[in-house]
């Protein structure tokens, strides 16, 4: 590639020649990686977010006080007979009791008047699920069993998380698929303005004798730098938006949590960089085919 | 050089601008291609750069056969040719120096090779005073002779000047035609197509005449009919 300075030179030369279409052009791209990066961003915290649930997917059931501690915990043969319940795990009152009153630690003072006799609290069992997407099943399985008194988990936030993490996959994959369009469509404008403004150059390359590809390429890498550009200034933006728009969605959706940005920098950075240079070369790609075959 | 064997061009609405066309043009040659408008001059002229391809027949120009090359192969057959049109084709904000550089840029020659080849073919077209002017402070004569500088600058076997003395004044065109005679004597082949009947009875060359896409005359000596 003995022209390699020179490609970059001309590519160079378009960008800036019509740097207002330039700008306009990196700015759209932006805007159009931004939105989908910050959708796509919010539906992987809400994956991982579920699959942090799911995997601590406990349920713990009270067991009625009327029970002996010692019917209690023969009620876990009962449970043991429900499919979907991985592990079973009974916790005593007293050793409950106990447990608090070190977790409570100086402020224990205020347990000071329970002992075994009058313990607040009740026994329960801690199961975890083998398909946790059946937990509403089991859940009906272990209310039907006599004696249990409460049940809670985790399940109704999974589900509604389900739910909005199917929305906004769908939202997602729209917008990848609209914005990359949009992407290159202004890409290849911009190309094609300078592919137009170039077209006597052009007509007298071919004349004397330049491959298509040394015609192309410096239109190649300004579709290249202007997506690259984007790309940069986006995963900046990015970085900047990423903890406000954290705050934001912790608020409308709690037990969410956020993936702090700096375990995510180089993926996303990688992932906008390479994008742009995507879009980028697409954009000139499709506007180089069609004016060289006019 | 160039043959001609047969050769029909049809465009695609119809028109036969080439008709069972014979031509054999040699190293060395100076051939004057005339004819009226509209018979198919501009068409020998795309047929040879391969602009154009023929419908029937074969054309052969410097070992290339236009009609079967493949596409990524007409550069190749461009880079032996030299050619200059009517409207000049300058690019109006480059320089005379930066016109006939880019073409050499364009088909990746070094920067010694252009510094080196640019003044000289200036030179050769007197022009060398005028390199850092732009085309339109040029008169018409000067520019056709940058567009000419341009198409000898890559060192082609064989110029080819579609009319290029239409927009000039007479004595102009006399000038331009001297140095056509000049390039020729220098060792390049020339193929000017022209209805310039005087142009042409100037000079004791050979001329060749096509009328409706056919060859009807060959001869050498100048003097020929409308
Ligand atoms: N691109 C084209 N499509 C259709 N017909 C064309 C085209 N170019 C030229 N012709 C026709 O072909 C014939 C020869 O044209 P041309 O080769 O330009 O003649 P000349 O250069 O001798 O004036 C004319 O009838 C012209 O109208
Ligand atoms: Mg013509």
């Amino acid at each position: 590639m003995r022209s390699f300075g020179y490609y970059w030179k001309e590519g160079f030369r378009n960008i800036f020649k019509h740097g207002f279409m330039s700008i306009a052009a990196v700015l759209i791209m932006i805007a159009c990686l931004l939105l989908t990066g910050t959708v796509t961003l919010i539906a992987y915290n809400i994956d991982l977010s579920i699959e942090e649930l799911q995997q601590s997917n406990e349920i713990v059931v009270f067991i009625d006080e009327s029970l002996t501690t010692r019917e209690a915990r023969a009620l876990g043969s009962e449970f043991n007979k429900i499919d979907n319940i991985a592990t079973v795990e009974f916790e005593d009152r007293d050793v409950a009791l106990e447990k608090y009153r070190e977790e409570l630690g100086e402020d224990a003072v205020i347990l000071d008047n329970y002992n075994s006799a009058n313990n607040p609290l009740r026994n329960s069992f801690i199961f975890t699920l083998k398909d946790p997407t059946l937990a509403e099943e089991t859940i009906k399985q272990i209310d039907a069993v006599e004696g249990t008194d409460y049940i809670r988990a985790d399940e109704d936030v999974i589900s509604k998380l389900i739910q909005v993490q199917r929305v906004f996959n769908i939202i997602a994959l729209a917008m990848v698929v609209g914005l990359a369009v949009i992407s290159i469509f202004i890409i290849a404008n911009t190309v094609k303005l300078a592919m137009f403004a170039r077209r006597e150059e052009i007509s007298i390359q071919k004349m004397v004798g330049a491959t298509n590809w040394f015609i192309r390429w410096p239109f190649v890498i300004e579709g290249m730098v202007l997506g690259l550009l984007a790309g940069g200034l986006a995963f900046l933006a990015q970085w900047g938006m990423y903890s406000e728009l954290a705050n934001i969605a912790s608020g409308v959706i709690p037990y969410f949590h956020i993936v702090p940005f700096d375990g995510l920098r180089w993926l996303v950075l990688g992932i906008y960089l390479g994008a742009g240079v995507l879009f980028g070369i697409g954009g000139s790609v499709t506007s180089i085919r069609k004016f060289m075959n006019v | 050089m160039i043959r001609m064997n047969d050769v029909t061009m049809v465009y695609d609405n119809g028109t036969r601008a080439v008709n069972k066309a014979n031509l054999r043009v040699d190293e060395g040659e100076f051939v004057f291609l005339v004819g009226a408008s509209g018979s198919g001059k501009t068409t020998i002229i795309k047929l040879l750069t391969a602009e154009v391809r023929p419908t029937e027949g074969r054309v052969l120009v410097n070992n290339y056969n236009v009609g079967e090359m493949k596409r990524r192969q007409i550069p190749y057959l461009r880079r032996t040719l030299g050619v200059v049109y009517q409207d000049f084709r300058l690019i109006k904000n480059k320089t005379v120096y930066e016109n006939v550089a880019f073409a050499m840029r364009t088909i990746g020659a070094k920067s010694k090779a252009i510094k080196e080849r640019v003044p000289y073919v200036l030179e050769l077209v007197g022009l060398a005073d005028k390199a850092q002017i732009k085309p339109m402070n040029l008169s018409g004569g000067e520019q056709q002779r940058v567009a000419i500088a341009r198409a000898l600058v890559n060192n082609p076997r064989l110029i080819i000047a579609d009319e290029p003395t239409g927009n000039l004044d007479p004595a102009r065109s006399l000038e331009l035609m001297t140095l056509f005679e000049k390039i020729n004597e220098l060792g390049t082949t020339v193929l000017i197509v022209t209805h310039e009947k005087g142009l042409v009875d100037e000079f004791e060359k050979r001329v060749v005449m096509i009328d409706k896409g056919e060859v009807v005359s060959d001869q050498t000596g100048g003097y020929y009919q409308l």
